[in-house]
Order: structure tokens, then C-alpha cells, then sequence
């Protein structure tokens, strides 16, 4: 089990390793309060949808799988999304915009396909949280980076010095490019060397 | 052939059925909480604006603020705009000479970290003093126009836009 969750966090992890959810990953890490709440929802949705979908895994016929995982999928977020504005709305001003992006990042559906669709309940549970962590890792460091360049800023503080000049760039599309590139290169040279070391 | 279409089919109903009729119970469920948050939280945004002892609804989305038993002291009004990313529902605050005091967000789903900024306190106070009609420009703005903010010319129109239909609105109402 253990196992499942570590390789979630870093084997496969969902964006630097799968590449999954880049649509989010660039919307959403432009600072790392808001990298921090679309990881975290991501993985409640992830946890609750591959349980579902694989409870559902002997009732769902291969023909149909999208379709059926999308409804669950949809459904889960929807439902999350109508119980945290009744019962917690502070928190639902600070996550809101997120969920309905949730509902659209691959990652979901791919873990659903690749994961639950094959396996236990419980198995599909750590899938979801080490995917998850990972997930919300990757995009917390992208989100470092981002923010303390583009903005000066940490968790909205102000970090860097006067004399600093903000390159704004780093907040916007071309400065998450950017960003992503760079740290997934010096990922990739990292896992070949200790491939090479091995 | 026929046979297997109708059994997929079918299982894709079941499905799609129960999920349905899940969001059809958390719905009847949440429906009336979610309203009565939204008024609550208009509510406390007005109290945040205005320092009054309760307010007048003068229209639907017009209230007066009341100190001291009678004496008006100011006006906030609802208002809304589609920014970037889809309506931002504001609710605008004038004192009693009809000058901005500041707003208070309800709803704003704009790009985060550059629109989402009209949310943020530093730029209501901003806005305070100022009277519109208003317009949007770069910087240095004057008694009638808003600095934009860097990165969301469109988030600034529309937050424009709503102060300055709220400005319509209020004094239609109170009959000016």
C-alpha cells in the first residue's frame, strides 16, 4: 500500500513524470496559496472518484467506461462543490473557481482508466493520494518559483527585497512555460543520473 | 447487435440515473443553506461598508444605511459586470454625498493572482473618494477614474462598469 502511495508521489507522478492536468497546472500556480488549494481539492475529488469507480469496475462494461467514469466523475465534483458552499462557504470563496476546473483535468480521468478501473478499493484510495500529493507537490513548487519571481511575494507576503523588480511575466502564461520547462529538465537530469549511478 | 446497444444503453441510464438523482437530493439538500449564506454574506458586506444600524431596502438592489433612528448615512447598492472569467457580483458602498466609500465582492471567479486582485482591500480603499462616472486608466487616476490593475484591464472595465451602473440604479431609485 505504502507503496502505491510513494509511487504516486514520484514514479508516476501526474505532472512531471505522466504530464497529465497542464491546463491547471499553468492556470493555477501563479502562487502557491492557490497551487496549495487546487492540490488539495484535486486529491479529495481523486480519492473519491477511483473508490467509485472502483467499486463500479465489474458494473461498468469496457464500451461505456468514459462515458461512465465522466458521469461519476462530474457528479462527485458537482456534489462537492453544492455541499462546500452550504456547509463551509469561507472555504468555498477561497477554492471555488477550482473545483469545476477539477472536473476537466486529465489526471482524474487517467487514474481512473489506468488505476481503478483494475484494481481494489483500497488500492485505488492510495493510488489517489499518493497521485494527489504528487500532484499538489509538483504544482507547489512550480508555483514557488512563479510567485517569488513574478510577484516578490510568498503565500501573498512580501519576501523579496525593495530593490526587487517583479518580472510580472513569471505570473502570466509564458512565465508558466517557462517555469515548467526548466523544473521538469532538471528533474529529467536528475533521474538519469542516478540512473547512471545505479 | 441491437441487443448489446440496448444493454449498454441501458447500464449507461442506470448510472447516469442514480448519480442524477445523488445530485438531485444533495441539491434539495444544500439549495436553501447556500441562499441563506448568500444573503448573510451580503449582508455582512454592507455592515463592512457602512457603519449604520440597519438598512433600508429601498429597491432590490438598493439600501439605505440608518444611524441614530432616522439619519441616512449612505447607500449600498448590488451590482454586477461579466469580467474575464464570467459576472463579478459586487456590492458598491457611497456615502451619504454619493462619493465611492469601497466595495465589497460577492462573487469573482477572475484569473487568480491578476483579476482576482479586485478583491483584495487595498484596492477598495482605492476607490474611495471617488465619484463616477468612472473610467479606466493606467495610472495616476484622478477623482473619476480607476487605476487599472496590471494584468486585468478587463477584470478593471468590468468592476467599472458595475460601480458605474450602480451609480444609475441608486439614483433612480432615490429619485434624482
Amino acid at each position: 500500500m505504502k507503496n502505491i502511495i510513494k509511487d504516486g508521489m514520484f514514479k508516476n507522478n501526474p505532472t512531471f513524470i505522466l504530464t497529465l492536468g497542464m491546463c491547471p497546472t499553468l492556470a493555477t500556480t501563479t502562487s502557491v496559496l492557490n497551487a496549495l488549494g487546487m492540490g488539495l481539492s484535486t486529491t479529495a475529488v481523486l480519492i473519491c472518484s477511483n473508490a467509485a469507480i472502483s467499486l463500479l469496475r465489474r458494473v461498468i462494461p469496457q464500451k461505456i467506461r468514459i462515458a461512465g467514469y465522466i458521469v461519476v466523475i462530474a457528479g462527485f465534483v458537482s456534489i462537492v462543490q453544492m455541499l462546500l458552499s452550504a456547509f463551509l462557504p469561507e472555504l468555498y470563496k477561497t477554492l471555488g473557481l477550482f473545483i469545476p476546473l477539477i472536473v476537466v483535468n486529465c489526471i482524474i480521468l487517467g487514474r481512473a482508466e489506468e488505476f481503478a478501473s483494475k484494481n481494489g478499493v483500497l488500492p485505488s484510495i492510495c493510488d489517489g493520494i499518493g497521485t494527489g500529493l504528487g500532484f499538489t507537490g509538483a504544482l507547489c513548487i512550480i508555483a514557488f518559483v512563479r510567485e517569488l519571481l513574478g510577484a516578490g511575494t510568498l503565500f501573498g507576503i512580501k519576501i523579496m527585497p525593495q530593490f526587487f523588480q517583479s518580472a510580472s511575466m513569471m505570473v502570466l502564461t509564458p512565465g508558466g512555460f517557462l517555469t515548467f520547462g526548466v523544473v521538469l529538465g532538471i528533474i529529467n537530469l536528475i533521474i538519469r543520473k542516478r540512473g547512471a549511478n545505479k | 447487435m441491437i441487443k448489446q446497444i440496448l444493454k449498454l444503453g441501458t447500464i449507461l441510464f442506470t448510472i447516469t440515473f442514480v448519480v442524477v438523482l445523488l445530485l438531485g437530493a444533495v441539491n434539495a439538500l444544500t439549495k436553501d443553506i447556500i441562499a441563506e449564506n448568500t444573503i448573510k454574506a451580503e449582508n455582512a458586506a454592507r455592515a463592512e461598508l457602512i457603519k449604520a444600524d440597519y438598512f433600508k431596502q429601498l429597491s432590490e438592489n438598493v439600501y439605505e444605511g440608518i444611524e441614530g433612528g432616522r439619519k441616512s448615512c449612505g447607500y449600498c447598492v448590488t451590482a454586477s459586470a461579466k469580467g474575464y472569467g464570467g459576472d463579478i457580483v459586487m456590492i458598491v458602498g457611497y456615502d451619504s454625498d454619493f462619493k465611492l466609500l469601497g466595495i465589497k465582492i460577492i462573487e469573482i471567479s477572475e484569473t487568480a493572482g491578476l483579476g482576482s486582485k479586485a478583491s483584495l482591500p487595498e484596492f477598495s480603499e482605492s476607490l474611495r473618494g471617488k465619484e463616477p462616472e468612472l473610467s479606466v486608466v493606467k495610472s495616476g487616476g484622478g477623482k473619476n477614474e480607476i487605476d487599472a490593475i496590471s494584468g486585468a484591464t478587463v477584470t478593471t472595465n468590468a468592476v467599472a462598469k458595475a460601480i458605474n451602473q450602480s451609480f444609475e440604479e441608486l439614483l433612480k431609485t432615490i429619485g434624482r
